[in-house]
């Protein structure tokens, strides 16, 4: 009898594992297509580095030199001298040595003017090792390319409607949920009963401007400004001539989405456990009362939004300020001009 | 407890030779006896391992891993970096559970410096690490049995395992190395949805664990393969100091965790997975049922997870008084993760050690290894589960 | 001062160009990809690809039994007159002899690319990924693409090597399961060299694989190269044998060695029933015959790098890839003639034979169908028993009317007697033209032809994907697990099957009774000694 129950065991088992193979032909395939549908990266992801400007176009680095003493590779150079002006110094150099950076963000973090940042361009690999030992031009440029959102701080601030024909979007506090220490707070008011704007979507990292770098290679010499304006007044049709990239769709689509608005139509990739609808990875939480916050027209059938038709939001918000009163954006309506909010200066580039 | 007498090529032959890696000539013995380079570079070595093995037909008689191609200078690279700049470089250790490695440095400076974590930060940092050994286990449960000569596990795991990346990605800022636990905590809150993900991914990684299971450690060749395969010793296991789930496959019930606790789990209730086999299927079953005891901790863990901050807004100076040392080891995937470290006074350590366990597993492989079949060797050396960033450090 | 520290010795910085995804998008534009994600490339144009592949398969044997044989024999029906050669006279042998080889390795090489392209569509299908992709619709073009960037690679040898071995080795694989293509009967009369011992043929072309594989490992001087080729050696040497028993056994069970008439035999019920055992042993030991996981010991790659085949590069690795893939497909195909009933489709035990009989307009029993085919009776030795006879009855007239060419061939064993003309001329007074129907579909014509060789094609798929699937499952065992379950299991179990299938021959349903009854005690025996090895046993706590 134990040998007709080994005969048992041994056939079922390898016809068990069969069994499961089988079945396994049937489930969704998990490959993410990456030159075609850019992975959707989280906002913290750290991938590259960049620095940020002002609104004015100068440096908001103040040259304290506090991210060349944390830096554990020590690839941070800064050069800075007497700001002839006022106080303080100006950045003569700031070149990272993108090669040996192990990007632990510990430079972000030790950052008092959040001027370095974290950026989602894991696209830099390259024959020449040179070309990854970033200067400040570069890192300038990385900054000017990763506009649509940046994260000083690891996850503070984002930069808010930002389409392929507007890189310069509004700096907007980011969703609550995102910032340090913004958990225990959400838990705070989510106990005292306040409405919470949640941003639930999960940001897109690579919303690429179409400037690539070896672009930047011919502007090199141009002031930076003059490489904003280029950017400003490229057109879109030039570079990506027959479609708009799907990460610069997805992008719209998904900084467009908000929890109680309509879910963007196009296609997004299976990633693992992710739920039907994206409402149930919250249940807790009160859908956004404004559902207008973050609409924009829906991305596979209207054109991209225009620079002037962008909503902006005040900068200094982090509770849930932005009322639909204050930018109401019909996403079936993309042409209609939406009022400016006063407080907000873009940044304009310099002549 | 007295296999060490019986075997035939006994423990001290072979390890006197790994202290001496020696030529050609002198190892090989026998004429009809092939030496076989098993590595640098070869499949079945999971990085650059070399073992030198002497074969006589199939039969293995000499098994000499040579180490030291992964070394990059770990403990002298911290001693030169102040306290926080060291915490990235443990990443780079254990590379599967990058995580795990960040725990025993923070301990031994939390305790240096007196500092008290925040009670969220624990339990955030025990989901966290107890979800590495889950991505750890299921890289070594993919790429042994790739070693046995399946592949669409190994796809599966690794399927698998790219959900708790994202999850450590979107929370840490990276996917293998996330530098993400600190002194006094973590470095930032989580994002609110990581609790939710992490229990997504739990029912999905629980509906899937029968699937893993049939074609591993059910599988009747799977069994054909490592039941009765490189047996190791229990007190041989202890002589060498292997710890972890190969200490506990051999029968031995030491873990860390339960043992010397740390962080959140004095307060959860788990099991030490034991098995009494000695041999690479009790390895594989003790690791197998860790995916479960771990599954348990973190629904533990996210269900008793305090409020409040995971960090401490303000550390204090990281100066630690000189000629304090302190030894801290937690239980990472691979057994006991040890750190000792001695200050000086300054910012910088004077001294780091890390106390590696992959290091103490390979020294038990020739015990295993010699006297069985080369395909024998590979599944030995694949359950024992070892990482050769963490061996040369 | 550190590096770092000090300025002035940094390197200068020097850019040249970053790819970015901007050049990533213009290379792949480029290849006229970009627009085309082929995640959503059309299931119509997938389906047209993969159409065309098998397609191309069944073309070459239509071309090769039925087309280029009609065209020199002048055997087609129509009014056109081919080259109007006598069947089996010297310059249609010589013609014949010439091309028989050479689309014999169009098939295999057709036949071989399709499996390689199966088998990755298969894994990866069965590990949620997409598999090959960007060639052709689906990917199905990918294996010509590797196909000829293996043939334009440098033809490389290393310098240690013996290298008259080393380069004779793939040849001799290759060269083997290029002879088994020769004795496959795909089809009623398809068949390239019907030879009369089919099975030893088979048995004997089998082995010199053994020998190629043994001869690379040990010509190549690389100490894996060399334990792959032992480990080689000796799995297919030992699961020759029961292997060749269980082959031996059919043979017995039939009463002919002939794969043809083998086939013929199977018309009612397939041999998989009632030779289960040797059917069992027949697809183990196959496997192992194709080192394919469970079995892959040779060239275990997380064991021996790539064991026999580690210092073979470009076309000379190709002709092994190209060998075992092709006989992947051989070996299943074997099964189908052997055990699954090669041509006939799948019926109820019926005497009247399958359902095409029928369906062929009323056409004569299946014997003739075999029979009455332009290939048959010229290469196919046995059909030629009476070449005097043959040549007689074709000159003759019956009822004061010239045969048909077309006809000359329906006999029933290949002999033309008595009553075969009488059955020729009743045949040709009830009929004496044939229809339009069947010239289309009557007995020996290409498509009633291509639809036999269609389901055995599909037979012989069928074992592939099952092979497959194994591959997908299993991982692979320890070589004396492997000699264990070949010489303690298999072979004694295939000398009870012959046994059986003697039995069974004698005393039909007394030997399915007890091939049944033995089919478990035969599991039980695989189960214990391979699974369970006896040697150790889990200690409990």
């Amino acid at each position: 009898m134990s040998l007709l129950k080994d005969i048992w065991n041994a056939v079922s088992g390898v016809g068990k594992g069969m069994e499961k193979v089988y079945d396994e032909q049937f489930d969704p395939i998990f490959t993410e297509m990456y030159p075609f549908d850019m992975p959707k990266l989280p906002p913290t992801s750290v991938q590259s580095l960049a620095l940020i400007k002002n609104e004015d176009g100068s440096d908001r680095c103040v040259s304290c030199l506090a991210c060349e003493k944390v830096c554990p590779s020590q690839v941070i150079t800064i050069e800075r001298k007497k700001n002839p002006a006022g106080k303080g110094f100006v950045l003569e150099r700031f070149d990272i040595d993108l090669v040996n950076c192990m990007y632990c963000a510990a430079c972000v973090e030790s950052c008092p003017a959040s001027a370095i940042v974290t950026i989602q361009d894991f696209e830099l690999s390259t024959p020449n090792l040179q070309t990854l030992k970033a200067d400040k031009d570069f890192l300038d440029f990385q900054g000017i390319r990763a506009q649509q959102w940046y994260s000083p701080k690891i996850g503070v601030e984002y930069r808010e409607n930002v389409t392929s024909s507007n890189v310069h979007g509004a700096i907007v506090k980011a969703p609550l949920i995102d910032q340090p220490g913004g958990a225990a707070e959400y838990e705070k008011l989510k106990a005292a009963g306040t409405e919470i704007p949640v941003n639930n979507a999960r940001r897109p990292a690579n919303a690429m401007s179409e400037l690539s770098i070896l672009e930047y290679k011919q502007l090199k010499h141009e002031p930076i400004s003059a490489t904003a304006a280029k950017l400003e007044s490229k057109p879109v049709s030039v570079n990506i001539p027959v479609n708009i990239p799907a990460p610069v769709l997805e992008t719209v689509a998904v900084l467009s989405a908000s929890v109680a608005s309509s879910a963007p139509k196009s296609k997004k990739i299976k990633r693992w456990g992710e739920p039907a609808s994206e409402e149930s990875t919250l249940p807790a939480v009160a859908p956004e009362p404004v559902g207008a916050r973050h609409a924009s027209p829906d991305p596979a059938e209207a054109p991209l939004p225009k620079a002037e038709a962008v909503a902006v939001a005040p900068v200094s918000s982090p509770e849930p300020a932005v009322s639909s009163a204050e930018v109401p954006v019909s996403s079936a309506e993309p042409a209609e001009e939406k009022p400016k909010n006063p407080k907000i200066k873009r940044w304009e580039p310099k002549s | 407890m007295t296999a060490v007498a019986d075997k035939p090529n006994n423990a001290r032959n072979t390890s006197g030779s790994v202290m001496n890696p020696t030529t050609v000539e002198r190892v090989a013995g026998r004429s009809d006896e092939m030496l076989l380079n098993l590595g640098p570079q070869h499949p079945a070595t999971h990085g650059v391992l070399r073992v030198l093995m002497g074969v006589d037909g199939e039969r293995v008689t000499k098994a000499i891993p040579h180490i030291g191609y992964l070394h990059r200078n770990h403990e002298k690279l911290e001693e030169v970096r102040t306290y926080p700049m060291c915490i990235p470089y443990t990443d780079r250790m254990d590379y599967v559970s990058g995580m795990q490695n960040e725990l025993p440095l923070c301990l031994a400076v939390e305790e240096m410096l007196g500092i008290e974590v925040p009670e969220r930060a624990k339990y955030v940092r025990t989901i966290l690490f107890e979800l590495s050994r889950i991505a750890s286990h299921m890289v070594w449960i993919g790429t042994y049995m790739l070693d046995l000569g399946a592949i669409t596990p190994f796809l599966y795991a690794f399927r698998d395992r790219e959900m708790i990346l994202d999850i450590i990605e979107e929370t840490a800022g990276a996917r293998l190395l996330p530098n993400y636990f600190t002194y006094g905590g973590v470095r930032r809150d989580h994002h609110p949805r990581m609790m939710q993900d992490i229990l997504e991914f739990l029912t999905w990684f629980e509906r899937k664990l029968p699937e893993y299971e049939a074609l591993t450690i059910d599988a009747p060749v799977f069994q054909a393969r490592t039941v009765g395969v490189g047996v190791l010793d229990p007190q041989l296991a202890l002589n060498h100091g292997v710890t972890g789930p190969n200490l506990r496959g051999s029968g031995i019930g030491w873990d860390l965790r339960r043992d010397d606790p740390y962080d959140a789990y004095p307060h959860l209730d788990f099991e030490v997975c034991v098995e009494y086999g000695c041999d690479a299927y009790s390895r594989s079953r003790a690791r197998f049922r860790e995916f479960r005891e771990s599954i348990k901790i973190i629904r533990q863990a996210v269900n008793q997870c305090p409020k409040g901050g995971a960090y401490l807004p303000k550390l204090p100076r990281l100066k630690p008084v000189a000629g304090m040392e302190r030894y801290r080891a937690v239980e990472i995937s691979r057994g006991h993760l040890g750190v000792h470290i001695v200050a000086d006074g300054s910012e910088k350590p004077w001294r780091v050690k890390h106390r590696s366990p992959s290091f103490c597993t390979l020294q038990a492989l020739a015990d295993m290894a010699v006297g069985s079949k080369f395909s024998d060797a590979i599944a030995i050396l694949g359950s024992i589960d070892i990482v050769l960033g963490e061996i040369d450090r | 001062m550190s590096i770092y520290e000090n300025k002035e010795a940094r390197l200068p910085l020097e850019r040249v160009s970053v790819p970015t995804d901007k050049h990533y998008r213009m290379r792949m534009k480029h290849h006229g990809l970009l627009n085309a994600n082929p995640r959503k490339s059309g299931l119509l144009a997938a389906i047209i690809g993969y159409a065309l592949l098998f397609g191309a398969a069944h073309g070459v044997l239509i071309l090769a039994f039925q087309v280029i044989p009609a065209l020199l024999t002048n055997g087609l029906p129509f009014p056109w007159t081919g080259f109007g050669l006598e069947k089996n006279s010297f310059w249609f042998n010589v013609i014949y002899g010439l091309l028989a080889p050479v689309l014999a390795f169009l098939f295999i090489a057709v036949v071989a690319l399709i499996n390689i392209l199966m088998l990755r569509k298969y894994l990866a299908k069965v590990q949620n990924r997409y598999g090959p992709l960007h060639n052709g619709p689906s990917g199905s073009l990918q294996t010509v693409y590797d196909a000829l960037k293996l043939v334009s690679k440098e033809d490389y040898t290393p310098k240690m090597v013996e290298e008259t071995i080393f380069t004779l080795a793939p040849v001799l694989v290759f060269v083997s399961a290029f002879l088994l293509m020769a004795v496959i009967p795909f089809a009623p009369g398809w068949v390239f060299a019907n030879v009369e011992a089919g099975a030893i043929f088979i048995i004997a072309a089998g082995t010199l694989g053994g020998y190629g594989v043994l001869l690379a490992g040990w010509s190549m001087n690389n100490k894996y190269g060399l334990m792959g080729g032992l480990r080689a050696a000796a799995q297919l040497v030992s699961y020759e044998v029961p292997l060749s028993i269980s082959l031996l056994s059919v043979c017995v069970y039939a009463g002919s060695m002939n794969l043809s008439k083998i086939v013929e035999a199977q018309q009612s019920l397939w041999f998989a029933i009632p030779l289960f055992i040797p059917f069992v042993i027949y697809l183990i030991a196959g496997l192992a015959e194709l080192k394919m996981t469970p079995f892959d010991l040779p060239e275990a790659e997380s064991e021996l790098v790539a064991g026999f085949n580690t210092e073979y590069g470009g076309m000379r690795f190709g002709f092994f890839f190209v060998a075992e893939f092709a006989e992947l497909y051989l070996l299943p195909a074997l099964m189908a003639v052997f055990f699954l009933g090669g041509w006939n489709a799948p019926s109820i035990p019926a005497p009247t034979g399958t359902f095409l009989n029928t369906w062929s307009g009323g056409a004569p029993t299946l014997e003739l169908v075999l029979k009455a085919n332009p290939m048959a009776g010229d290469l196919n030795a046995d059909y030629i028993v009476n070449q005097e006879d043959l040549t007689a009855f074709s000159a003759a007239e019956v009822d004061g009317k010239k045969l048909p060419k077309w006809r000359l061939d329906i006999t029933r064993d290949g002999s033309v007697d008595s009553k075969d003309s009488e059955f020729i001329s009743r045949e040709i007074a009830t009929n004496p033209k044939p229809t339009l129907w069947q010239l289309l579909f009557g007995p020996g014509s290409l498509i009633l032809n291509s639809i036999y060789a269609l389901i055995f094609l599909v037979k012989g798929a069928a074992g592939v994907y099952f092979y497959m699937w194994i591959r997908a499952t299993l991982p692979r065992f320890r070589d004396d697990q492997l000699m264990e379950l070949c010489w303690k299991g298999l072979i004694p179990l295939s000398l009870v099957g012959l046994l059986l299938a003697a039995v069974s021959r004698l005393i039909p349903a007394v030997g399915i009774t007890i091939s049944i009854l033995v089919g478990g005690t035969f599991i039980v025996m695989i189960a214990r000694g391979a699974f369970f090895p006896t040697s150790s046993k889990q200690v409990k706590a």
